[in-house]
């Protein structure tokens, strides 16, 4: 058997789930999402926005779409409202 | 309108017995039961006038002295009759037996099979075998099917008709399926037949009869709603043998139960069955009879099993002689009854397991195993919801 170290164990040894993954959209001045990577967006089924942690040094401002791709997949996207980029929210 | 057919065998004991020894045929006989005293009459030949089932045997023999006395022989008298209602059940499945020489049938869904009631009836009779007299009655009910079977003619179906009460009207009360008390009862009023019964208003009935006076007062008027109980169909092993030499020594008697069991549980086992219930019987040299039935809490699956049941019970079970006959029916038939086994074979396998899981950890320098945890649920930002930690911690 291994013998015990006797540390204490590591907070940081939490893992976050559902991070963010970036995405390339191109959008309209709205901003409506046109394109997610290269791929037409047929419709958007419903948009929402979310701003919190204003107390934080890094708030979150988000604008949601939930969309439907060409050929029927389903997504949900956000625009980071602070930093002007795309991502898609896993859930 | 569903119909029910009742299939009685007068004097069903009695014919079985001249069966059996066909010398007794012509003589005045009473078969009787043993009991307390000297037995009761179980059934008797026709012409001895006076005697009644349940008389004292002593009373039947002083009004008659010479007749032929015999001990019953139910297992027998039963192995008959159970054969009879297999056959009755080829004709239809809805077949129940309510005692030895009577039985209902169903007549639900045979009037493609038999158009006319006098098939139905020839198969009926077809179904009983030679020597055995068959009287058929045929009504709504069980009760007045009885009734009009116990007054048809030889070959006939006697049916009560279209006016039921004026069928019943003179029928004795003597005949209600009550109590003795209620009937004595019925007698001390003045009430003598089924007309003067159902005349009786219900609620008078009942004030003075309780629950059997409501009964009584629809049977009188020939209402009998008691469904019919089929009789499911079983599968019966009956095995028996005849002493080398009549013997009252249990070692033997048991050496003989091993034999028979033996040969039951050949026919089980290839089956996977085993034996939940078994009627046992003897019969010594002097004729009479004994019978008792073996009960199993799970089914016995071998023959050891059962013969060690049956050993016990042997030890409060006197024969009244040497035994001569004795037999097994195997009527409870069954599988073993499955176990549950636990979910958590090994009790401590949660413990063995995070260890196994921090001696990893330490080997590898980091957590390796994660579990999907609940953080902040209510947080409207999906990623902080949940997280994932390491398992052992």
């Amino acid at each position: 058997m291994v013998p015990h170290t006797g540390k204490a164990p590591c907070t940081d040894t939490v893992k976050p789930v559902n991070q963010p993954e970036p995405v390339a959209v191109k959008e309209d001045p709205g901003p409506v999402p046109l394109t997610l990577n290269r791929r037409p967006v047929e419709a958007i089924r419903d948009r929402w926005r979310i701003d919190d942690e204003w107390w934080r040094p890094n708030p979150v401002s988000r604008l949601y779409f939930a969309v439907t791709l060409a050929g029927g997949r389903c997504l949900v996207i956000y625009k980071d409202l602070l930093t002007n980029r795309w991502y898609r929210q896993p859930y | 309108m569903m119909k029910i057919l009742c299939i009685l065998l007068p004097h069903f004991v009695l014919t079985c017995e001249l069966h059996r020894r066909p010398g007794l045929e012509g003589r005045p006989v009473v078969v009787f039961t043993p009991g307390p005293g000297t037995g009761r009459v179980l059934d008797f030949s026709p012409e001895l006038d006076g005697l009644e089932p349940g008389m004292p045997l002593e009373q039947a023999t002083a009004l008659h002295g010479e007749v032929e006395t015999i001990s019953a022989d139910s297992p027998h008298y039963r192995e008959v009759f159970e054969q009879i209602l297999d056959n009755l059940q080829r004709v239809s499945p809805l077949v129940e037996g309510a005692g030895a020489g009577t039985a209902y049938m169903s007549t639900e869904g045979l009037e493609l099979l038999y158009p006319e009631t006098a098939r139905l009836t020839g198969a009926v009779r077809a179904s009983v075998p030679a020597g055995f007299e068959v009287k058929l009655g045929m009504a709504a009910g069980k009760f007045p099917a009885y009734l009009a079977a116990g007054r048809s003619r030889p070959g006939e179906c006697r049916s009560p008709g279209s006016d039921l009460r004026a069928f019943l009207k003179n029928i004795p009360c003597a005949e209600l399926p009550v109590s003795a008390r209620s009937r004595a009862k019925l007698v001390a009023f003045g009430i003598k037949t089924l007309g003067q019964a159902a005349a009786v208003p219900p609620a008078a009935m009942e004030a003075q009869f309780g629950p059997e006076g409501s009964l009584i007062h629809r049977l009188a008027a020939g209402i009998d709603e008691t469904p019919l109980a089929p009789r499911p169909p079983r599968e019966i092993i009956t095995r028996s043998l005849e002493m080398e030499s009549a013997t009252a020594l249990t070692e033997v008697l048991l050496g003989g139960f091993e034999r028979l069991l033996l040969g039951i549980f050949s026919l089980l086992e290839p089956k996977n069955m085993g034996l939940s219930r078994a009627d046992i019987w003897t019969r010594a040299l002097n004729s009479e009879c004994r019978e008792k039935s073996v009960f199993f809490k799970s089914p016995a699956m071998e023959a050891g099993t059962a013969l060690r049941r049956i050993s016990q019970m042997m030890e409060t079970w006197p024969q009244p002689g040497p035994v001569e006959f004795l037999g097994i029916r195997a009527t409870g038939l069954g599988r073993p009854g499955a176990r549950q086994k636990s979910l958590l074979p090994e009790v401590r396998s949660a413990d063995h397991l995070l260890g196994e899981i921090s001696q990893l950890e330490l080997k590898l320098g980091g957590p390796q195993l994660f579990k999907f945890k609940e953080v902040e649920p209510w947080s409207r930002i999906p990623e902080r919801r949940h997280v994932l930690t390491p398992l052992s911690r």
